[in-house]
């Protein structure tokens, strides 16, 4: 193992640079807060290069199981020893999987730390907010580089408390606290934490059912498992978890409402980290998981794919067009797990990472030249002023909706096809295959409306009439983001799975769909040919619907807060009616008895001492008395 | 006689008590409090990472002295794995409570005096071999306590500090009532003796059909469940800590709970294996009953004390589900529960008791904005809450995870279940930080302070510790793991 230590430092690097980042930035307190924004910068820009070596050297082949370990392993609960949980033991693996990943995560997270010393430079707490950039970075490199699923939770759950803290980070500023950020943050980390304590849940059945955690052991004793009621039930509780993280329908409300956060963090929770947490732990359990389970997440992908495209058409907000978008596109991932393509749903969290950090990158770009102005109603014509930015915006969504020769085409026909090949089946399958094409054609018209909204036609206030391109910071992530939207379907090493007999007619139906949408959306919002507000008056009811999300949030909010708060009241009365009631009641009967001695030594302390004193004599005559029998 | 290691842990703030007596300088009181539990601690710490040997289950340092031997009792003390821990936080706890308590005016040296007592009573109950003693040192907790809430504590202190007293007292009597049997039919009080004989007492015929250990049992555990707390016999404890003086509440949850737990698992459970195994799911039951009945409870509260007072019912109810399941896992998360709760609460209180200072008051509705005015109050406070709802890479997670784990073969309903408490938690803690800590400051609150250094001190230590245990809780689990191994072999295995 020795020889391969360069390459644990380099290993190691990737999580522990950014976590050292954190900790300094958390014990310097005010004082480190000046250095804040460079020091996680660099720690960051040093995490992506040895992600990009670690890509390059693939330490991970030509190893027996395909997994690179670390030479250090840590018990966790017992340092030697122990059976069951107790015995569990951590180490640094690395397989292709994080392989594959790393790179994305570890650019896409350095760029969104140097686009935020741009975009935080006013803000009050710099420290705070790089320091939970900075954990939020290494929580998502430690998540892919651990091989057990209890560790991979760990960081799961790190990943939950940062995006709950940055997203909140605007409610905690000293001069104009946003409280609906807090909210905000609240609903995102409640949410995901209903999946996260199913995931849990179902972490113990299935430790129960396998006797393991260890990823690769429950993929090869999950082969010959068949479908027995607790691994039903153990898959059914991780999709649930899968769901809540990766916002699939009916765990979705958090991510939109997300966009409370600053733009910045946007991109790395629906890029690098955060969101793409669900589909690795679906991507990693699915040699395990059992055919129901499967069929269940490629529908409830594919439903999601369908249903946050619909929201996404009418939203007016330009970052929630985005953050439905992320929804929609986590869709297609979940369903492509479900339709028996990983590989293809890796493939387009790869691709989906660049392109979408980018859109929300341009997105920061347009909010900050237009002073905090994003809705779609109040921009427009930002094309001549902000030239880069828009170029930029155009590439990612093109690649987002799969237009040809761009990165988006490469992952999303992988996962069409891959559909269209289960739909031969009939019934459920043919349903999601249905569902995603639909949710395929949706994606070019939301995306190129916003484009078209916010960067042609006339400007539509005089914040999007004096906007102008921000410094370098803004630029060359912008840059950098817009060529790897193109390119990184390149370098993408994990196999994908093929569908030969799917794969053509999903590529031509693919790109016919993308392109369509792309005219459509042209002739609506671009040239003055169709009128949009025709278009929803003939969808009628359809399109309120969608304004409203589905009508899910305002469900959610009329059921379980008032659900929950019923049941404290209940407890809460309960807890001082009768139950403290009961006891007062005894207390006052015993105080009448109690009366007596009181009178007598005007006091109640005495009481208590003579009741002791009582006792202790009633002991001793006792022991005297079992003395003399012996 | 030459005192041992343990005996100085008694002795040691038994002085400090009695030199509060002497004619003292202003500050000398919390100086010699100071003093002394900084040396516990240090000693406590040596006793569990130095002295003792990891890999022995049974007592060490032991210490025997005869002292009333014509009635079998005998000053004796010993320590293993489980009661090194709850050392090692207790005199932490009290170190940080007396730190705490820098700034108190009202007499001091009777406060300090008292505080010290409590510490004795602490110690001696966590180091007593001897049943007699274990009670002695019991009851000395409650009157020094007693008048800590009723003297120092906040404008409900009278009801609170009678409320304390007539519950535990109630505890008491039925402790007292099982110490007569127990003494009068096996004529020793050494717990180890007792262990051996009162398991063979099943043939007795007992009283109303019930054999005789499962009387002991019956009465042992609902007196330490008094202080546990277990439902429906905890509304001493909302009253308590909420009235309390915030190092008082400290000890209260840090500390005292403890005790509750440690009797069970020292003397109610081992003296009657049977009964204990007869009950373990009424009382896993009940653990899942308490973790969603406190958690609910604190749900609805708005002062912030009173929710972290209610909280500490859940966490204990992890206790009783995770011992109950008498696997090594279960009961392993529950020893470290004990311990972590200790933190968690103790920081939440002073938490609370900073903002109170410093906005008058701690009712959520009128608070806000802290986060923002005091950051270092903020950081630490998020140590508290999210150790206290379980986030991973926190001491809270280990200790909850092999609960969960290590009971869902005896208890799965129970564990299912208790999730929903630690759903609860996270939501009416996340909702609380939001109150407080976020969006403007209310008007009524005006210039607010950061946290000084002596502050900060008291609250780093315990998170900084609730982040060590959390990445690295093998750091205690180490200790404990042989004395939990010779525990459980004490009981058959629930599920074979």
């Amino acid at each position: 193992m020795m020889e391969s230590l360069p390459m644990a430092a380099w290993v190691l690097a990737i999580p522990a640079l950014p976590a050292a980042a954190w900790l300094l930035l958390v014990l310097g307190g005010r004082r480190a807060a000046p250095a804040a924004p460079w020091l996680a910068t660099s720690a960051a820009a040093l995490s992506a290069l040895a992600a990009w070596v670690v890509f390059l050297e693939r330490p991970w082949e030509g190893i027996p199981g395909g997994i690179w370990e670390g030479p250090w392993s840590w018990g966790f609960f017992l340092s030697s020893g122990g059976d069951g949980i107790a015995g569990l033991r951590a180490t640094l693996s690395l397989d292709a999987i994080s392989g594959a990943l790393l790179p994305m995560v570890g650019t896409v997270a350095f760029l969104v730390h140097l686009f935020s010393v741009r975009y935080m430079r006013t803000d009050p707490r710099p420290g705070p907010y790089f320091a939970g950039l900075a954990l939020f970075t290494a929580s998502m490199a430690g998540m892919l580089l651990v091989e057990n699923l209890l560790f991979f939770f760990v960081f799961w759950e790190l990943m939950g408390f940062c995006s709950w803290l940055l997203i909140g980070h605007d409610s905690l500023n000293p001069s104009s606290p946003r409280p609906e950020a807090a909210r905000a943050a609240r609903k995102a980390f409640l949410t995901t934490r209903v999946g996260d304590l199913a995931l849990l849940l179902g972490m113990v059945v299935l430790w129960k059912g396998f006797g393991t955690l260890s990823f690769t052991e429950l993929a090869a004793a999950g082969g010959s498992a068949g479908s027995p009621p607790w691994l039903l039930a153990g898959g059914g509780l991780l999709l649930l978890g899968a769901m809540g993280k990766s916002a699939q329908f009916p765990l979705h409300v958090w991510l939109p409402d997300a966009m409370e956060g600053p733009t910045p963090v946007s991109a790395m929770i629906h890029a690098a980290t955060m969101v793409a947490a669900g589909v690795i732990l679906l991507v990693r359990s699915a040699a395990f998981l059992p055919d129901e389970i499967l069929l269940a997440a490629s529908v409830v992908g594919a439903l999601t794919a369908f249903f946050a495209g619909t929201v996404a058409l009418v939203s007016a907000d330009l970052k929630k067009v985005l953050a439905w978008s992320t929804i929609s596109q986590l869709g297609f991932m979940t369903a492509a797990v479900g339709v028996g393509g990983p590989g293809a749903a890796l493939f387009h969290l790869h691709t989906h990472g660049f392109f979408k950090a980018g859109l929300f990158l341009a997105a920061g770009s347009v909010i900050l030249a237009c002073h905090h102005r994003q809705d779609l109603g109040g921009l427009g014509g930002l094309r001549r002023r902000m030239p880069m930015t828009w170029v930029a915006t155009l590439v990612c969504a093109a690649a987002l909706s799969g237009l040809p020769w761009l990165s988006g085409f490469h992952s999303k026909e992988a996962i069409l096809s891959l559909a269209l090949d289960g739909a031969a089946l009939g019934g459920l399958p043919a349903l999601t295959a249905c569902l995603l094409f639909v949710a395929a054609a949706l994606t070019p018209v939301y995306m190129f409306r916003m484009v078209f909204l916010t960067f042609h036609g006339e400007a539509r206030s005089t914040e999007a009439r004096e906007a102008s391109e921000d410094s370098w910071l803004v630029r060359l992530p912008l840059a950098v983001l817009t060529v790897l939207a193109v390119v990184s379907a390149r370098f993408w090493l994990f196999p994908v799975e093929e569908a030969p007999a799917s794969e053509h007619w999903a590529g031509v139906l693919g790109t016919t769909l993308a392109l369509g949408g792309v005219i459509l959306a042209g002739l609506l919002f671009l040239l003055p040919v169709l009128s949009p507000a025709a278009f929803a008056r003939f969808f009628g009811p359809l399109t309120g619907l969608a304004r409203e999300r589905w009508k899910f949030d305002a469900l959610y909010a009329a059921t379980f807060p008032p659900l929950f708060r019923l049941g404290g009241r209940a407890v809460d009365g309960i807890d001082s009616r009768l139950v403290d009631g009961l006891a007062h009641g005894i207390g006052r009967m015993a105080e009448a008895g109690g009366s007596a001695f009181r009178k007598l030594h005007r006091g109640r302390i005495q009481t208590y001492a003579l009741l002791t004193l009582a006792g202790l004599l009633l002991l001793s005559v006792t022991l005297l008395l079992q003395g003399e029998a012996g | 006689m030459n005192p041992g290691p343990l005996s100085c842990l008694i002795l040691l703030p038994l002085l400090g008590a009695v030199a509060q007596f002497l004619p003292l300088r202003r500050g000398a009181s919390r100086g010699i409090a100071i003093l002394v539990s900084l040396l516990c601690l240090g000693l406590a710490s040596w006793c569990l990472f130095i002295g003792m040997d990891p890999a022995v289950g049974g007592m060490q340092f032991v210490e025997r002295t005869p002292w009333l031997p014509e009635f079998g009792i005998a000053w004796l003390l010993g320590a293993d794995g489980l009661s090194l821990i709850l050392l090692l936080l207790s005199s932490l706890i009290f170190f940080l409570a007396y730190l705490a308590s820098w700034k108190e005016k009202r007499t001091p040296r009777a406060y300090f005096g008292l505080l010290l007592l409590v510490q004795v009573g602490v110690h001696g109950v966590f180091l007593s071999g001897d049943l007699f003693l274990f009670f002695v040192f019991w009851e000395l907790v409650l009157l020094p306590m007693f008048f800590l809430i009723g003297g120092w504590g906040g404008e409900g202190r009278r009801s609170a500090a009678w409320k304390f007293l007539l519950f535990t007292l109630s505890g008491s009597v039925l402790f007292l009532i099982a110490l007569v049997i127990l003494g009068a039919k096996a004529g020793t009080f050494d717990i180890a003796a007792l262990r051996e004989l009162v398991p063979g007492w099943g043939g007795d015929p007992g009283w109303l059909g019930i054999s005789l250990p499962s009387w002991i049992f019956g009465l042992l555990f609902l007196s330490f469940a008094v202080k546990l707390p277990v439902f429906p016999i905890h509304t001493w404890l909302p009253a308590a800590h909420v009235e309390a003086p915030t190092p008082v509440s400290v000890v209260l949850a840090g500390v005292l709970l403890k005790l509750g737990a440690y009797g069970m698992l020292r003397v109610a459970f081992p003296l009657s294996p049977g009964a204990f195994q007869a009950a373990a799911g009424c009382l896993a039951a009940l653990g899942a009953f308490n973790v969603i009945y406190g958690a609910w409870a604190a749900f609805a509260q708005k002062d912030f004390k009173r929710m972290v007072a209610y909280s500490s019912i859940g966490h204990m109810g992890f206790f009783l589900i995770g011992f109950s399941a008498l696997s090594f896992s279960g009961m392993a998360g529950a020893g470290l529960q004990l311990f972590v709760h200790g933190l968690s609460a103790g920081m939440l209180f002073l938490v609370v008791g900073a903002i109170q200072a410093r906005a008058g008051h701690r009712h959520l509705d009128r608070l806000g904005g802290l986060g923002a005015a005091m950051p270092r109050l903020h950081a630490l406070g998020l140590v508290a809450i999210f150790t206290s709802l379980g986030l991973p890479a926190l001491a809270g997670f280990p200790a909850e995870a092999l609960v969960l784990f290590g009971s869902w073969d005896a208890f799965p309903v129970a564990v299912a279940l208790s999730l929903l408490g630690i759903l609860l938690t996270g939501w009416f803690l996340v909702g609380a930080h939001r109150k407080a800590f976020t969006g403007p400051l209310p008007r009524g609150i005006g210039k607010v302070v950061d946290l000084g250094a002596r502050e900060t001190l008291v609250l780093a230590i315990p998170a900084g510790l609730c982040i060590l245990l959390g990445l690295w809780p093998a750091l205690l689990l180490d200790r404990m793991a042989a004395t939990l191994e010779l525990l459980r072999g004490g009981f058959p295995p629930l599920v074979p």
